[in-house]
C-alpha cells in the first residue's frame, strides 16, 4: 500500500466528519432535549441521554397544547398546493422557453433570470397589499397564490427540456400529438428527477418559511409548522424546552422522510442527467 | 395497400434569416420511387426533409402529396412518416408502447388515451386489441417480434433503427421520408440496412425520400439521386447516368470516390474518371507526363497519384488488381485518357456536349 493516498484519504475523511458533527450537532441537540425532563435541560452536565426519560411527557405536552396535527396538516396543504400549482406554471412555460420558438422569448428568460435573483422578502409588502385588497389574507390563498410563480421551477424544467433532443418532439408531432400532448406524455415522464428535485427544494423551502406566514396569518388554525411552534412558546409564557423540541422534531421528520425517499433521484436530477437517445 | 402518393415541390425556398438554405427547389418524385437528396452536410437537404415533412414551413413555393397540397397543413395531417438520424424513440415507453403510439393517436380519442380512466371507456378494449395486433405483425415483418417489452435503451443500435422504421411503417403512411437513418450504425451494419431497407421500400411499394451525405447509400439503394449543393438542386437523375452524365463539374466532384481527375484548359475544364484514366509511359502519345508521388493499395485495385506539371492537385488513374503493373512512387509515367471518356466543362463549370 502506498502511504500518501492513505494519508490523504484519512485527512478527507476527517473534514468529511467535521463538517458531518456541525450540520448535525443542532439536530442531535434537539432530539436529546426532547427526550429530557426540564432540570436536566437546563443542568450543567454534558450528555446526550436523559438520566430520566421523559419522552413520552414531552410529546404528549406537543401534541396537546398545540394543535400540532393541526399545523401539520396546514404544512401539507400548503406545500402541496404550493407544488401543484408551481408545476402547473412552470411546465409549461420551461417548455415554451425551452422548445418553442416564438418573438420574445429570449427577454422572457431574461426576466425569468433576473425573477431567480429577486429575495422572496424583497416583494413582501406589494404582496400584502394586494392579498389585502382581494381580501385575501388570512387565509390558505395568502399562503400559496403568492409562490405559485416558481422562476427557479421554470429554469431548472428549462434547463431539462433544453437536453431533450428535438427530433423526439419532431417524431411525436408526426406521430399526431399536438403541443399539450406532447409536453404531458413525452416531455413529463422523461423530467420526472428534475420534477423531483424541484419539488424537494420546493416543499422544504415552503415547509420551513417562517417569514410569509408570520406576516399573513392571524388565526392558529392556519398556522404552518414554523409557525406553530411560535405559538407554543407565546402559550407557555416560559420557554418549555422539552415539549418544544418534541415539536420541533416533529415537524422536521416529514422534510427529512421525503429527501431520504427521493435522495437518488433528487441527485440525478440536480444534476440534471439528460438523456442520451 | 398502395396509394397514390407522388411528391411534388414547386419553387420551395426557404431561408433562416439572412441565410438562404433553399433556392427555388422543384422535383417530381413518382409514386413508389424511392428518390435520395445527396448532398455534403449543410446543403439544406435535411431542411427540404423537414419542409416536406411539414416540421418546418417554406417561405415560397407549393409542396403536393399524392396530388394534395399540404403546405399548410401540420405534421400529423401530411399522411408521411419519418424516420431521424437518432432515432427518436420515446425512451419511457416499450418498443411496442414506441410502435404503437401512431396508431393509438389515430385511432382512440382523448378520453380513451387517458390513463387508468381510458381503461373503462367502451372501445377502448378493442381499440387497444387491435393496434396490438398490427403492432406485433409489423415487429415480426422486421424480425425484432422478441423485444416487444423492451425499452429503447436496452437495445442496440440497429434494434433501434427497426423500431424507428416499424413505428414509421404501423400506420401505412403515403410516404416516408429518412434523414440519415444509417448513419450511426458501425459500417458492417450499414451495409446490411443498405439492403434490407432497399427490399423493404421495394416489397411496401411506397414512396420514399431518403437523405444522406453518403454517396455509397445513395448510388446503391436508389431509383432517382438529387444531388444538392449551397440550397440548390444541381441534377436529379438515376445513379449510373449521374456518375456517367454529370450535367456540372460540381455534380461530378461530388459524385465518385476517388474525386473525379479535373485538367484545367482552355476556356473551361476537362474531366475524367480515375477508371477511364489509363497509365502507360511518359512519352506516349497524346499523355500527360508526371511522376507518381503516392500508390494506394486497396487491395481490388490500386489508386496511383501521378503529379503533372500545370495541374494543382495529383491526377488519380485506379489501376486493376489485375494489371501487371506495378507502379512504383517516383516513376515517370504519362497519363492518358480513353477514348471517348472525357467530360468538357465550360468556366462556369457546366457541362458542354458533343
Amino acid at each position: 500500500m502506498n502511504r500518501r493516498p492513505l494519508l490523504g484519504q484519512l485527512l478527507r475523511h476527517v473534514v468529511l466528519w467535521l463538517g458531518l458533527v456541525i450540520v448535525l450537532a443542532p439536530f442531535v441537540w434537539m432530539v436529546s432535549t426532547s427526550l429530557k425532563p426540564p432540570n436536566e435541560i437546563f443542568s450543567t452536565q454534558l450528555s446526550l441521554l436523559p438520566h430520566k426519560w421523559f419522552a413520552a411527557e414531552n410529546y404528549h405536552k406537543a401534541f396537546t397544547k398545540v394543535p400540532l396535527l393541526r399545523y401539520l396538516l396546514n404544512g401539507v396543504i400548503v406545500t402541496a398546493g404550493i407544488f401543484a400549482l408551481q408545476l402547473a406554471v412552470a411546465l409549461p412555460c420551461a417548455y415554451a422557453l425551452a422548445k418553442l420558438r416564438f418573438r420574445g422569448r429570449d427577454v422572457l428568460f431574461a426576466l425569468v433570470l433576473i425573477g431567480l435573483m429577486i429575495p422572496a422578502q424583497a416583494p413582501a409588502i406589494p404582496r400584502y397589499v394586494m392579498l389585502y385588497q382581494l381580501g385575501l389574507l388570512d387565509s390558505y390563498a395568502a399562503l400559496i397564490l403568492p409562490f405559485a410563480f416558481s422562476a427557479f421551477g421554470i429554469f431548472l424544467m428549462r434547463q431539462f427540456f433544453k437536453t431533450v433532443p428535438d427530433d423526439l418532439m419532431n417524431a411525436a408531432r408526426i406521430d399526431g400529438l399536438g403541443e399539450f400532448e406532447i409536453l404531458c406524455r413525452i416531455m413529463l415522464p422523461l423530467a420526472m428527477p428534475a420534477m423531483l428535485a424541484f419539488g424537494v427544494i420546493s416543499i422544504v423551502t415552503h415547509w420551513n418559511d417562517f417569514f410569509w406566514p408570520l406576516i399573513v396569518i392571524q388565526t392558529g388554525d392556519l398556522a404552518t409548522p414554523p409557525l406553530g411552534t411560535l405559538f407554543f412558546r407565546n402559550e407557555e409564557a416560559g420557554s418549555d424546552f422539552g415539549p418544544l423540541m418534541a415539536g420541533t422534531v416533529v415537524i422536521t421528520a416529514p422534510l427529512v422522510l421525503l429527501f431520504l425517499a427521493a435522495q437518488r433521484r433528487f441527485i440525478e436530477g440536480v444534476t440534471l442527467s439528460g438523456m442520451k437517445g | 395497400m398502395t396509394k397514390k402518393a407522388g411528391i411534388s415541390l414547386d419553387g420551395v425556398t426557404k431561408s433562416f434569416g439572412a441565410v438562404e438554405v433553399l433556392r427555388d427547389v422543384s422535383l417530381d418524385i413518382a409514386d413508389g420511387e424511392f428518390l435520395t437528396l445527396l448532398g455534403p452536410s449543410g446543403c439544406g437537404k435535411s431542411t427540404l426533409l423537414r419542409i416536406i415533412a411539414g416540421l418546418e414551413r417554406n417561405d415560397s413555393g407549393a409542396i403536393s402529396i399524392g396530388g394534395r397540397r399540404v403546405d399548410g397543413l401540420r405534421a400529423r395531417d401530411r399522411d408521411i412518416a419519418m424516420v431521424f438520424q437518432s432515432y427518436a424513440l420515446y425512451p419511457h415507453m416499450t418498443v411496442a408502447g414506441n410502435i404503437g403510439l401512431p396508431l393509438a393517436m389515430r385511432r382512440m380519442n382523448a378520453w380513451q388515451r387517458l390513463p387508468f380512466i381510458g381503461r373503462f371507456l367502451p372501445g377502448t378494449r378493442a381499440a387497444r386489441a387491435g393496434i396490438a395486433r398490427e403492432v406485433a405483425d409489423v415487429a415480426q415483418s422486421l424480425d425484432i417480434g422478441q423485444l416487444l417489452d423492451r425499452k429503447p435503451g436496452q437495445l442496440s443500435g440497429g434494434q433501434k433503427q427497426r423500431v424507428a422504421l416499424g413505428r414509421a411503417m404501423v400506420r401505412h403512411p403515403a410516404a416516408f421520408l429518412l434523414d440519415e437513418p444509417l448513419s450511426n450504425l458501425d459500417a458492417k451494419l450499414r451495409v446490411q440496412m443498405r439492403a434490407e431497407l432497399t427490399e423493404l421500400q421495394r416489397r411496401l411499394g411506397v414512396t420514399m425520400i431518403y437523405v444522406t451525405h453518403d454517396q455509397a447509400e445513395a448510388m446503391t439503394m436508389s431509383d432517382r439521386v438529387a444531388v444538392m449543393l449551397a440550397g440548390k438542386l444541381q441534377q436529379v437523375a438515376p445513379p449510373r447516368k449521374l456518375y456517367d452524365d454529370p450535367e456540372t463539374l460540381a455534380v461530378a466532384e461530388f459524385v465518385g470516390s476517388p474525386k473525379i481527375n479535373v485538367i484545367p484548359v482552355d476556356g473551361g475544364f476537362q474531366a475524367v474518371r480515375p477508371e477511364a484514366m489509363e497509365l502507360v509511359a511518359a512519352d506516349a502519345a497524346g499523355a500527360m507526363a508526371g511522376r507518381i508521388r503516392l500508390v494506394e493499395h486497396m487491395g481490388s485495385e490500386s489508386l496511383v497519384h501521378v503529379e503533372v506539371p500545370g495541374v494543382a492537385l495529383p491526377l488519380i488513374a485506379r489501376l486493376d488488381a489485375l494489371s501487371d503493373r506495378d507502379p512504383q512512387r517516383g516513376e515517370a509515367v504519362g497519363l492518358r485518357p480513353l477514348p471517348g471518356r472525357t467530360l468538357r466543362f465550360d468556366a462556369k463549370g457546366v457541362r458542354v456536349r458533343g
